[in-house]
């Protein structure tokens, strides 16, 4: 039997990062799932099951603070990590005071995103 | 109703024979009652029953009720319509015996209400009983019939009756009922029946387009929304547009429609379209064979299903450009044919067959000064002079009843009252019948001939008065001697006709012996144009011939032509005579008749007559005695006696021989000229010893002077009336003749001007300059033509032209000169003004701040303005024909010349940018010349006229004006860049990201135990993928950044926007803009540069992006559309943004003019500079809703300038 491992939900529009980033974080000894929007994520029923988010800034439709803000009107208190394209230094900040535990700047290698988890399991 | 049953009951008691059964007779009432009660509820079940129904129910309720054998009910429905019948037949009988049997009875038509009757039906009779249903207005009526013995029974009669009624009520309620069911039924079988129409027609529309496509016209039908489904061949043939393209949308074969005429089309289509009524328009539609336009109607009509609804158009499009053409080609004819009529010169109108006038042209209005309402109905008599009326009048019944054209001259009424001549022509335009329809009319004014053919008159019957008058045989003859006019003399003296005398070669007029020589003397003279003088005999009427002198002299013209010979034959036949018996006499008397003329005398040396011979004393009727001496005195006229003895008195004193004339009265009291003559005898120391004398008769010369004095009155008086100023001078210019009108003009009197003395009515500033011609003139003798000022008797100097010519003796000495003055002040004063005027034109070419030149027709120059020789420092000479190359730059002289050349030949404005030298800085500077052809009535060229204007300035500023564009669009690229700074980012660090973590995960599986190969192969996959679009995203930026170069390639605008939209997609995003886009499926290619469009798309999604920035309270939308507009290819970039003041709509455009706090003001400048290089326009409007729409379009067939980098 193995052990349970902690599960990563990752909400992007971007396909790649669909794609990549769950295989990476297979390899670093995560579950994970991705959805392509906000939307999707929200209805997906596994809003509460995760162990962490991972939320890109920008997406179509909702955007991931906004997600963040939801989540926790909702009472959800899963922590976040926020991913961006965006160099904006005023986002990431604001970001960071709502809460998220971390704000990686695209690209970003797998140590700061294995530094970025571990911050946010600690927190949980 | 208890006391009527009561007393029914009562007889019916007594009419029956059996006793009374109350038990019976009280179920018999029960029973009636229920019966009523019954068909009192019969109307609850004949609701909303049809009027077959209600009677089905009345017989089925009463038959049952009743015990009936029969039941029958018949109702009129409808007035003309068969009525409706029931019949409930109960057992024994059969239908047909009832049948059978109503019908006898009702065919008598004759019942009281209610009537009974009893009928036959079989073996058996029963009683009927009819009730009518209906009161006031019939409506029809039951019949039953029953074989019990005692129907009706009263209870029986009661219930029919009521139930008629019930019927009745029910029936009134129920027909218009029916009538609206029978109409719905009646349009619902119209319906069906149409509808099967249709289709029918659906199955035959296959037929239909067979044959619509083969039509020879254009036929096409239109879905109810304007697009057309169907086209036949023909449009498409014409137009060269496929079905495809036409099918499209609703306007796409519009394009095929002359640009002038598409709005037309496109809002009759959109009118007719949108109605859903017929349209019709008219448009010019190209050909694409030959590429000409040709005048088509386009007319459809809707075509509808049997609810009326809308299936689809059918229309047609026929070429009516023949009919189209020929109607211009007739408006042109009839606008050419009113313009002739207009400038014909006379008077034009038509009139009907009554004389009255139905049209005219202008000059007829203007001649009697009426309207043209006016001058119809009134009537030709009301302008013509009374006194020509009646004929008129003649001549128009003449010709209203014969229908001959009418030819009269008579006097009209002009405006002012004036009467003048015309000429009136009119021709009767016939029906078919040949009745006169009406009349054309031509007034021709003939008031000038009139005028001259009665001067011409008066002249002539003057003159002819003059040759009647003179004293002898006048005539004029043709330069080759024919006769032309002959005095009245020569008819009297000859008694012939002016033929026969004309004819006097071959005639007996002159004698034979004379007749070669006279002949002979004639030819000689008309050959050789000398002077005729010869004296022979003519044959007077009483058969003596007598001798004439005959003299002529030809008349010649200004080219010393003969024009005319003038002769006169005077009649000498008695001074021949006198001159034979004087030489008889000599031959007779010796020495006496050599000194003693026929009538002879001789006086003593004191005049002291002693002989008069008998000749004298025949003559005068004395006899010696009574002349003797001094006496013969009394026979001398009392006017000339005085003078005559002063002159005889003198000559005795001084032995001069005497020469002088004086009447002498004949015996008969008459008084004839004489010439008397006398010579002195003188003896040998030369004392006069006698006087001898004679006395000639000249009476005949005499009275010859007298009509030649007349002849000379007449030629002054001639003379002093011609128009214009006469005189003549002696060869020395002594001035010894002037014209009354000379004298009238000047105020002068003949002694005043006569000699040298009218040089004072000269002007002083001429009259030098004249004298001194008149003197030169004198001296060479050469004619004179010179222009001088003369004053007028008021003062007034007016301009002469004087004119002489010196008359000359046979030996060329000049005898005289004669002169005239001609008044030429008008024209001189017309040459002076447009001297004047010419002055003022080369005063306005001189000042006027342009360089002007003219050319000639063949592009010599002939004239260039003082500003364009200062600004060129050249002579007039040199720059004159050709010499203007000198003043271009030699690069350019080629090319102008060439062009010149061509203008020249075909007459096309000549138009050249050239560098031309400028003198001031000894530089060659950027001019415009340009010229235009003046031309003729005929078109022909009669000049060219150019300028020459200095455009260096603008052209260098148009250069620097360039630079800083081409400097501002380079800006705009570097600002571009740094606003896409972060999208760039993200474009780039989006497959970065994938890149890395991918690269991450293959070395994680690489590394794991064992190692995952098939994951790592994947994402090794994945990183080269990411890497791919990682560079597609550079190349992308680089193309759209660092161009250098302009690069024109076929750009598909729909491929170009998707681009801008993805490279601005993550910006768009991020500033919650939501994209849409409608790009149209067929949007044609366009020439251009697709990286410039690229950037004017970005730049307009920016701005939308920007002008939602603040728009929180409807969602951001930013839809990019594009769409075919007839040529041209269009994006539209709408928003839902604040918008923008349309006050600004144009300033918009304007470089450094923004609404942003952070713009530029240049985006939009120079977005319009690049969409106008490409042959195309960006605009803007505000849109419906919130927000603005900016679109530009470029024409598919667009070259791309190079002047916007």
């Amino acid at each position: 039997m193995t052990e349970a491992r902690l599960l990563v939900s990752i909400v992007d529009d971007d396909e790649s990062v669909r794609e990549s980033l769950p295989d990476l974080l297979a390899e670093l000894g995560y579950a994970a799932r991705a959805f392509s929007s906000a939307e999707e994520f929200l209805e997906s029923g596994m809003v509460s099951q995760a162990d962490c988010l991972i939320l890109d800034i920008t997406m179509s439709g909702m955007s991931g603070p906004e997600l963040h803000r939801e989540l926790k009107r909702r009472g959800v208190q899963t922590p976040v990590i926020f991913i961006t394209a965006h160099q904006d230094e005023a986002t990431r900040k604001e970001t960071i005071e709502q809460g998220a535990v971390d704000c990686l700047l695209k690209p970003f290698t797998d140590t700061a995103l294995l530094r970025a988890l571990s911050a946010a399991l600690r927190a949980n | 109703l208890n006391d009527r049953l009561h007393n029914e009951n009562v007889n019916h008691r007594e009419q029956v024979d059996h006793p009374i059964d109350l038990a019976l007779e009280v179920s018999r009432l029960r029973g009636c009652m229920n019966n009523l009660a019954a068909v009192l509820a019969l109307p609850a079940a004949w609701k909303d029953q049809e009027p077959a129904g209600i009677l089905a129910g009345l017989a089925d309720s009463l038959m049952g009720m009743l015990t009936l054998d029969f039941f029958f009910v018949r109702v009129v429905v409808d007035a003309g319509e068969k009525p409706l019948e029931v019949l409930r037949v109960g057992p024994p009988h059969s239908t047909g015996e009832i049948v059978l049997s109503l019908e006898d009875w009702l065919k008598e038509d004759q019942f009281d209400q209610p009537s009974e009757t009893r009928r036959k039906i079989g073996e058996e009779e029963i009683p009927f009983f009819l009730v009518r249903i209906g009161v006031v207005s019939p409506l029809g009526f039951i019949v039953a019939g029953s074989g019990r013995s005692s129907f009706p029974e009263q209870t029986e009669r009661l219930v029919l009756c009521v139930a008629a009624n019930q019927a009745a009520a029910a029936l009134q309620q129920a027909l218009p009922l029916s009538e609206q069911k029978r109409e719905a039924d009646a349009l619902d079988r119209r319906i069906a029946q149409q509808a099967r129409i249709v289709v029918e027609s659906n199955e035959e529309s296959q037929l239909h387009a067979e044959l619509l496509q083969h039509l020879p016209v254009s036929a096409w039908t239109l879905k109810p929304d304007g697009t057309p489904d169907f086209v036949n061949q023909v449009w498409l043939e014409f137009s060269g547009q496929t079905l495809e393209f036409v099918r499209s949308r609703p306007e796409a074969w519009m394009t095929a429609v002359h640009p002038d005429d598409r709005e037309r089309a496109s809002k009759s289509f959109w009118n007719g379209v949108l109605s859903g009524k017929r349209f019709a328009v008219e448009t010019r539609s190209l050909r694409a064979q030959d590429g000409t336009y040709r005048w088509h109607l386009q007319q459809a009509v809707p075509l509808r299903d049997a609810e009326g609804k809308l299936l689809k158009f059918v229309g047609t499009t026929t070429d009516i450009d023949d009919q189209k053409r020929a109607e211009e080609e007739l408006r042109t004819s009839e606008g050419n044919l009113r313009q002739t009529v207009d400038s014909i010169p006379g008077l034009v109108c038509t009139m009907d067959a009554a004389g009255e006038i139905q049209q005219l042209n202008q000059q007829l209005l203007e001649y009697f000064g009426k309207t043209s309402d006016e001058l119809k109905g009134w009537r030709m008599t009301d302008a013509v002079h009374p006194d020509d009326l009646p004929e008129v009048v003649k001549a128009f019944t003449s010709s209203v009843t014969t229908g001959i054209p009418y030819d009269v001259e008579h006097r009209c009424r002009r405006a002012d009252g004036i009467y003048r001549w015309f000429q009136v022509r009119a021709s009767a335009v016939h029906d078919m019948d040949g009745s006169i329809r009406g009349w054309y009319v031509l007034l021709t004014d003939i008031e000038e001939r009139k005028l001259a053919d009665e001067a011409l008159k008066a002249s002539e019957s003057n003159l002819r008065e003059i040759l009647d008058s003179i004293p002898g045989l006048v005539g004029t003859w043709s330069p080759s001697g024919e006769g032309e006019t002959l005095s009245r003399q020569f008819a009297e003296y000859f008694g012939k006709t002016f033929e026969e005398i004309k004819n006097w070669v071959a005639t007996d007029v002159v004698h034979p012996d004379d007749l070669q020589r006279v002949i002979a003397a004639f030819t000689r003279s008309l050959a050789t144009g000398t002077p005729l003088d010869d004296e022979h005999r003519y044959l007077r009427a009483d058969g003596v011939y007598r001798w004439f002198r005959v003299r002529a002299v030809p008349a010649r013209d200004q080219n010393n032509r003969i024009t005319r010979w003038y002769s006169l034959s005077t009649d000498v036949d008695d001074l021949r005579n006198a001159e034979q018996a004087l030489r008889a006499s000599e031959q007779k008397l010796s020495l006496i008749i050599n000194t003693i003329p026929t009538t002879a005398w001789s006086t003593r040396p004191d005049g002291y007559c002693d002989f008069l011979s008998d000749r004298w004393l025949n003559f005068a009727g004395y006899t010696f005695e009574q002349a003797v001496g001094w006496n013969w005195g009394a026979a001398i006229h009392p006017d000339d006696a005085g003078g005559l003895s002063e002159c005889w008195l003198s000559c005795l004193a001084s032995g001069t021989p005497v020469d002088t004339e004086a009447r002498i009265r004949r015996f008969d009291g008459v008084y004839r000229w004489f010439l008397f003559r006398a010579n002195p005898l003188r003896d040998e120391s030369g004392q006069i010893i006698k006087w001898y004398g004679t006395n000639v008769d000249i009476e005949d010369r005499k009275l010859a002077e007298t009509a030649l004095r007349a002849n000379e009155r007449d030629l002054i008086q001639i003379i002093n009336t011609i128009p214009m100023l006469a005189w003549s001078t002696r060869p020395d210019g002594y001035v010894e003749f002037l014209n009354q009108r000379w004298l009238d003009f000047t105020g002068l009197s003949a002694e005043q001007a006569s000699g040298f003395g009218w040089s004072v009515a000269v002007h002083p500033d001429d009259v030098q300059g004249l004298v001194e011609y008149w003197q030169t003139a004198l001296a060479s003798g050469s004619g004179v033509d010179v222009e001088a000022r003369l004053r007028r008797f008021d003062g007034q100097y007016r301009w002469f032209l004087f004119r002489a010519d010196p008359l000359r003796d046979e030996s060329g000495a000049i005898l005289k000169w004669y002169g005239t003055n001609t008044d030429i002040d008008g024209r001189k004063r017309a040459e002076e003004s447009l001297r004047i005027r010419e002055l003022n034109l080369l005063q306005i070419t001189e000042t006027i701040p342009e360089m002007l030149w003219s050319a000639s027709p063949d592009g010599a120059i002939d004239y260039c303005n003082g500003r364009l020789l200062d600004y060129t420092g050249f002579l007039p000479e040199q720059v004159m024909t050709d010499g203007w190359m000198n003043l271009l730059h030699p690069d350019d002289v080629g090319t102008a010349a060439e062009i010149w050349k061509a203008c020249v030949k075909t007459g096309a404005p000549y138009r050249v940018e050239v560098r031309t030298f400028h003198t001031a800085d000894h530089t060659y500077r950027w001019c415009v010349t340009s010229a235009l052809p003046l031309l003729d009535q005929e078109g022909h060229i009669v000049k060219w006229h150019g300028t020459v204007v200095d455009m260096h300035d603008w052209k260098q500023s148009q250069e620097e004006l360039r630079n800083a564009q081409s400097e501002l669009a380079r800006m705009m690229r570097v600002m571009t860049i740094g606003q896409l700074t972060a999208s760039i980012a993200h474009e780039v660090s989006q497959p970065l990201s994938g890149i890395i973590t991918n690269a991450s995960t293959c070395l994680r599986m690489l590394n794991s135990d064992p190692p995952n190969v098939d994951g790592a192969r994947e994402t090794a996959q994945r990183t080269i993928r990411d890497s791919t679009r990682a560079t597609d995203v550079i190349t992308r930026l680089r193309t759209l950044f660092n161009k250098q170069q302009i690069n024109v390639e076929r750009v598909d605008l729909n491929e170009a926007a998707r681009e801008v939209i993805a490279l601005s997609l993550d910006e768009l995003q991020k500033n919650r803009v939501i994209v849409q886009q409608q790009l149209h499926d067929c949007l044609p290619l366009i020439n251009g540069d697709r990286v410039q469009l690229q950037q004017v798309l970005l730049n307009l999604f920016r701005n939308a992006s920007d002008a939602m920035v603040e728009v929180n309270d409807r969602p951001r939308r930013l839809l990019i559309r594009t769409d075919v507009d007839g040529n041209d290819a269009t994006v539209f970039v709408q928003d839902s943004g604040v918008g923008f003041d349309p006050g600004v709509t144009e300033r918009l455009f304007e470089s450094f003019f923004t609404t942003k706090q952070e713009g530029m003001g240049i985006g939009l400048s120079l977005s319009r500079s690049i969409v106008e290089s490409h042959g195309g326009h960006l605009w803007a409007q505000g849109n419906d809703g919130p927000g603005a729409t900016f679109a530009f379009s470029i024409p598919c067939d667009s070259a791309l300038r190079a002047d916007v980098t």
